[in-house]
């Protein structure tokens, strides 16, 4: 399980960080929409509300904690 | 009687039987997700000396490496002797796409949990949350792909084989479209039907989507698989503003009062669901700051106490 599924892994973290490093709803659609590694990806990408988004993002910088390694 | 007519009454005996539990409700047992504040102890105790709390789920992940109260620690051991008590996990972090070395950690101490405890199920959230860069977050949906839900079923695999317990999914509060709502359900059954893993109905999670996503109980519910719904979820939460385009949005927060209109969609759906054999009510016991919230909190209590009952009893009448 653990090689196969990298690049969704790569994903995740790239939507964690969006979410946990920006404010601005608008940055935020932006910069996930950079995401081409996934064409089914990126399309779920450009399904988020943008409200959620940023309910998301909150929540993240409320709840969210990095690695220190 | 020769064996033939035997044989015939004993089917009739059965089928009877058959035909009364199929309209008949158990009625489902009434409990609390235990928190260790002293708060919510001081609350919930006179609940607990009534004997009106009949089970109580334990978010165990929640205090793995600190110290559990004394007072949390006695009402474990009773409930776990007396085969009522449920294991919740919140951080686990089902969707992770790749084993992380917290995920490992987290299977070697419910190792350990479920040797402690005798737990009747457990059950995580729907959603990812962590990741090996992310150690803490909140439960986030994915997207809806066969490769998601292999993880997903794998990771269900791998909590079963330890605890071994039928295990569950909780459908979360937070979706990030009506899209998203849609796909959770399917999303859930997919990952349920391969370890015939039971569905833990968050009423209130519901309720959010409802609000948030302007739909019906039935729309946020359709993809639901409710037949696998054994246990309830039931709590207040409160909204949040947000910027974009100056939006109140309803968070499951477990902050407030259970809403009545929570209540009410709860004694109008109940019904629905013969199966369910458990309905916990959670609260955060850092919220419960006063006398008032504390009486609150009894209220809520015995509203839901009163609900269930009158629920059995209208459809077993």
């Amino acid at each position: 399980m653990n090689k196969t599924h990298d690049h969704l892994m790569d994903f995740q973290e790239f939507l964690l960080d969006t979410l946990y490093t920006h404010d601005d709803v608008k940055t935020i659609q932006q910069k996930l929409e950079q995401y081409q590694n996934d064409p089914i990806l990126l399309n779920w990408i450009t399904t988020l509300s943008p409200h959620m988004l940023e309910v998301a993002a909150r929540m993240l910088q409320h709840w969210g904690k990095k690695s220190a390694a | 009687m020769d064996a033939l007519d035997a044989e015939c009454f004993h089917f009739l005996q059965l089928n009877h039987l058959s035909v009364n539990c199929a309209f008949a409700m158990i009625s489902p047992k009434i409990g609390l997700s235990l928190m260790p504040e002293q708060a919510f102890l001081d609350a919930a105790h006179p609940l607990f000396e009534s004997g009106d709390v009949d089970i109580i789920e334990w978010s165990f992940d929640m205090c793995w490496g600190t110290s559990v109260p004394q007072q949390c620690l006695q009402l474990l051991n009773r409930y776990s002797a007396a085969n009522s008590l449920l294991g919740h996990g919140v951080s686990f972090s089902l969707l992770t796409a790749r084993r992380t070395k917290r995920q490992e950690l987290w299977l070697q101490y419910l190792q350990s949990e479920v040797r402690q405890y005798n737990y009747q199920k457990i059950s995580e959230h729907f959603g990812f949350l962590t990741t090996d860069v992310f150690i803490q977050g909140s439960p986030l949906p994915m997207p809806f792909v066969p490769e998601m839900v292999d993880i997903g079923v794998n990771n269900l695999q791998a909590i079963r084989n330890i605890a071994q317990v039928p295990v569950g999914i909780e459908n979360l509060g937070f979706a990030f479209s009506r899209h998203d709502v849609h796909d959770q359900g399917k999303f859930i059954t997919a990952m349920l039907e391969p370890v015939d893993g039971f569905l833990l109905l968050d009423i209130h999670n519901v309720y959010c989507n409802m609000i948030n996503f302007d739909l019906s109980f039935e729309e946020v519910t359709e993809t639901l698989p409710l037949h696998r719904a054994k246990e309830m979820h039931v709590s207040g939460g409160s909204f949040r503003s947000i910027q974009h385009e100056n939006k109140n949005i309803y968070c499951d927060s477990h902050d407030a009062a259970i809403p009545q209109d929570v209540f009410a969609l709860l004694e109008n759906v109940l019904p629905q669901f013969p199966h369910v054999e458990t309905i916990i009510f959670e609260r955060l016991g850092n919220t419960l700051l006063n006398k008032y919230d504390a009486e609150q909190f009894h209220d809520d209590f015995n509203t839901l106490k009163s609900i269930i009952k009158k629920a059995t009893h209208e459809q077993n009448a």
